[in-house]
């Protein structure tokens, strides 16, 4: 395993020497268009691979020579081709036109016309094939550039030729590169804009971030001070204090908890006692022979204290000074256990809970 | 924040209780289920006497404010020493943390 670790950075080389760069212009099919006032199209495929294409049959006086390729032209872009090519015809020697379509039809029926950036007859010959017909050959090296209809999906190279009178014998090709000129710019300057538009939301998204922290913290702030300058009592925090025990769940949790509970329903509101009589059997005598058939069923309400006595108001000024002397005096004994208690936390030497005591 | 202070505390001692207690009440509910009746009999006791402690005090001719100063005064003297000690508790494992 580890000598193949040493030998992974041969693949990306591998691969810029392998990738198929000119995938894209490769030539499936050549059509040649018989020009003898016909409308029908010649078509003849090419396989991968191949170079040339030899031309039999009625291909005589051939005018247009048209190269599909294997992929669509990308809509709106504009494209740099460079590619050499040799034409041969028999018995008559040719001219060639250049110019007349390049590019490729879109579903509305446009196409690209124009003309090459750069046409230069690299090679030139007669010669006297095995039959003995004379063959003209002619050889080109060009550049074209074009920009691609909105809708493009037919691509294709188109060479005019004035054949009229010869025979198209062969076409040969090499080199064929197409690259889109603009799209890594338009590429770069998308992704410009996409970076740009996320960016901003981004800093959109951050921005109501801090705005949300800082009203947090505003909010944070405010009900310290609210807390710091609040001087009123916490009258419910008994309460709270004892109803967060106040849960039933488990048995010995509410024993433990008891005492708080009942300390907590100390202070609500008295309650008349109910309680309910019922007294005789009704018409069930149980067969004896003198039934009394009565029936007394009614309940026996027991009124507070405060309702029955403390209330009146002929024990009103009794219950103040009762209220003095008697709850003064649990005041009193509970203020003084309250003030032992304080004492005893802040001792710094003692730090065992004694307060479960009561 | 000195009551989310005392809240936060109060709900810590509460959870503390509960959590105490719950296996303890687990294991006496599932392996000793006459104990859990009993106990939960107890409970129900303790329910009684809190539905007739009011009505006994008011007998006792003590207001209402007067019994909620009296509540009051329990409540502190409970709650003052669990507070200060769970703060030096908290004091102290913060020395023992501390490097």
């Amino acid at each position: 395993m580890y000598n193949v670790k040493k030998y992974l950075f041969l693949i990306p080389i591998l691969f810029i020497f392998f990738c198929p760069r000119n995938v894209f212009a490769r030539i499936n099919r050549i059509r040649t268009f018989n020009s003898d006032y016909s409308t029908t199209w010649v078509d003849l495929s090419v396989p991968e691979g191949a170079t040339y294409a030899t031309f039999t049959g009625a291909t005589n006086s051939t005018a247009f020579i048209r190269l599909n390729m294997t992929d669509n032209f990308e809509p709106n872009k504009t494209y740099s081709a460079s590619f050499g090519f040799c034409i041969y015809v028999l018995d008559k020697d040719f001219q060639i036109e250049f110019g007349n379509l390049i590019g490729g039809w879109n579903v509305g029926g446009g196409y690209v016309s124009g003309t090459p950036v750069e046409s230069t007859l690299v090679d030139y010959s007669h010669t006297t094939n095995a039959s003995g017909r004379s063959q003209y050959m002619r050889c080109y090296t060009q550049r074209w550039q074009f920009t691609t209809p909105g809708t493009t999906t037919y691509p294709f190279f188109q060479i005019g030729l004035n054949t009229r009178y010869q025979t198209l014998n062969k076409f040969s090709w090499w080199n064929w590169t197409i690259e889109k000129v603009d799209s890594d710019m338009s590429d770069v300057t998308n992704s410009i804009t996409n970076n740009t538009n996320q960016i901003i939301i981004n800093n959109n998204n951050n921005t109501q971030q801090i705005i949300n922290s800082q009203q947090e913290t505003t909010d944070a702030i405010n009900d310290l001070n609210d807390s710091l300058t609040d001087s009123s009592t916490d009258d419910n925090l008994a309460s709270r204090f004892i109803n967060l025990f106040s849960h039933n769940d488990h048995a010995l949790a509410s024993i433990v908890t008891a005492p708080l509970n009942f300390l907590n329903s100390l202070d609500d509101p008295c309650q008349p006692i109910t309680i309910p009589f019922k007294l005789g059997g009704g018409n069930n005598c149980g067969g004896l022979p003198v039934c009394v058939n009565s029936t007394f069923s009614k309940d026996a309400t027991i009124q507070c204290g405060d309702t029955l006595f403390w209330n009146k108001s002929e024990v009103s000024v009794f219950r103040v000074f009762w209220n003095v002397l008697f709850g003064g005096a649990i005041i009193y004994m509970l203020g003084f256990k309250l003030f032992k208690t304080i004492n005893r936390a802040l001792d710094p030497f003692v730090d065992d809970i004694n307060g479960l005591e009561v | 924040m000195i009551n989310a202070i005392l809240n936060g505390l109060l709900t810590l001692l509460s959870q503390y209780v509960t959590v105490a207690f719950t296996p303890i009440d687990l294991i006496i509910t599932n392996l000793i289920p006459d104990l859990s009746n009993v106990l939960v009999i107890v409970s129900d006791f303790f329910d009684i006497l809190a539905d007739y402690g009011n009505f006994v005090l008011s007998y006792t001719g003590l207001t209402q404010s007067t019994i909620g100063i009296i509540v009051a005064l329990i409540f502190y003297n409970i709650y003052l020493p669990l507070a200060v000690h769970g703060i030096k508790l908290a004091l102290r494992w913060y020395r023992m943390l501390m490097p």
